[in-house]
């Protein structure tokens, strides 16, 4: 890159190795940050920079957190007995966006992939089993529906079965507003098992 | 030919993009191939059930000049619900997707083989001697594919002595004595059953009793054998193995 000056190239060269950032997005980007006001520029740098040291995992659950244990965990009026497993930080996000759930979580950072050799151990299964005790009520396996999750949630379910803790799976089915007729086979069956009295 | 469909079995499929996946399949007119399926980890893509691993179907393709197709419909005709319901069932159909993944190349048409995979995708779903499916599946497809194991007497030297055998992964089958290389040691009772898997039909097959003994042999020689094929280890093996504990 041998047209641009160096620190520009090098904000480009940066800029272009995040996902889905192809040069030419890279280029305009880097473009709107030298043009952007002195104080946004400087904010974003700061972010940038900040990110990386003022976050942490929680010591719990697993959850990006900037304090440890994270606000989830030690908020008082969460239900400490019911625990939801999910995969990722997003999925936790997109838990709490529903309003519905007033338990805590436990974010396992992955799922178990035998095609790609992601075993058990590579996860953070260990660390939930410590925090079942005679007073968990109940473990909701929340894990993506597509092959990876469900070996994850039958793993787990198989690992916490001696242990006599209740556990649920989150259910399959159609999505709201979708259209029945479009529905493939394989969620209609799964709507079709789970279905329930109203 | 810019469009085209055909029967296929899903070996797997990696992300791509913001909402894009890149799906490797296995058909039966073309052999592998690799497709791109646009939008499908959308929850409201009517696509993205077909395009789980182990999954049958019907696929239509759009190949226009890049060696990567774009898939434009799936019509799914077995989705094998008994394989994504039990872990073990699950754990052994991925070793069958990864050997074969490994063992064949892009667009190298076999409808044997695709045959192979998909009665072994049933089996699994139907019957319980999970075991025995997979050694035969191993040796009936390495034997399709030009790789089958030489048990007639020592890769070496030719000798047809029973005593003090081994199996060469290198060599591809048997050797004695003579041979100087690390290799298993096999009996020959287990040789003699290689023999029977490889020459029995699928129906006489299921119903062979196959003595623990040679069992555990096959279970260590065989993806010993494969992996040495393709100069890798084969990921599924360690997850089959940390499922023995819980059995």
């Amino acid at each position: 890159m041998r047209y641009y000056a160096q620190p520009l190239s090098q904000l480009i060269g940066q800029l272009s190795k995040l996902p889905g950032v192809g040069p030419k997005t890279a280029q305009r980007l880097a473009f709107h940050i030298l043009e952007m006001d002195q104080k946004d520029a400087q904010d974003l740098a700061n972010s940038i920079s900040e990110i990386r040291d003022k976050l942490s995992y929680c010591s719990i659950c697993n959850n990006l957190t900037q304090n440890d244990p994270c606000q989830i965990c030690s908020q008082h009026k969460r239900d400490k007995t019911l625990i939801c497993i999910v995969e990722e930080v997003k999925d936790v996000i997109a838990m709490e966006k529903t309003g519905e759930y007033k338990g805590v979580y436990h974010v396992l950072h992955g799922a178990i992939s035998p095609i790609d050799g992601v075993g058990p151990e590579d996860i953070k299964i260990k660390s939930l089993l410590p925090r079942l005790d005679e007073n968990t009520s109940e473990v909701i396996l929340a894990t993506d529906p597509n092959v990876e999750g469900e070996a994850t949630a039958m793993y787990i379910s198989k690992l916490l079965k001696p242990l006599g803790v209740k556990v649920t799976r989150i259910a399959h089915g159609l999505p709201v507003g979708g259209d029945l007729e479009y529905a493939d086979e394989v969620t209609l069956s799964k709507a079709l098992e789970g279905r329930r009295e109203i | 030919m810019p469009l085209f469909d055909t029967d296929a079995i899903v070996l797997r499929n990696y992300e791509f993009k913001e909402a894009d996946k890149i799906i490797s399949l296995y058909s039966r007119e073309k052999g592998k191939i690799k497709i791109v399926a646009k939008g499908v980890r959308k929850t409201k893509s009517t696509l993205s059930a077909g395009l789980q691993p182990f999954v049958y179907n019907n696929v239509l393709v759009y190949q226009g000049k890049s060696d990567l197709g774009k898939l434009s419909q799936c019509d799914i005709k077995e989705s094998f619900s008994k394989i994504r319901g039990d872990l073990d069932k699950m754990a052994y159909a991925s070793y069958v997707v990864e050997v074969v993944d490994e063992l064949t190349t892009d667009y190298e048409e076999n409808q044997w083989v695709f045959g192979l995979l998909l009665l072994t995708l049933r089996l699994i779903d139907n019957l319980d001697d999970l075991e025995l499916i997979i050694r035969a599946f191993e040796l009936k497809l390495l034997k399709l594919l030009g790789y089958e194991p030489y048990l007639a007497g020592c890769v070496e030297c030719g000798n047809k002595s029973t005593k003090n055998l081994r199996f060469d992964g290198q060599a591809g089958g048997l050797v004695c004595s003579c041979s100087a290389n690390w290799a298993k040691k096999i009996s020959m009772g287990t040789v003699q059953y290689m023999k029977k898997i490889l020459e029995l039909d699928y129906k006489k097959l299921l119903q062979m009793k196959l003595p623990e003994y040679a069992r555990k042999e096959l279970a260590e020689i065989i993806p010993y054998y494969i992996q040495s094929l393709i100069h890798k280890k084969l990921k599924s093996i360690s997850f089959i193995e940390s499922l023995k504990e819980f059995n």
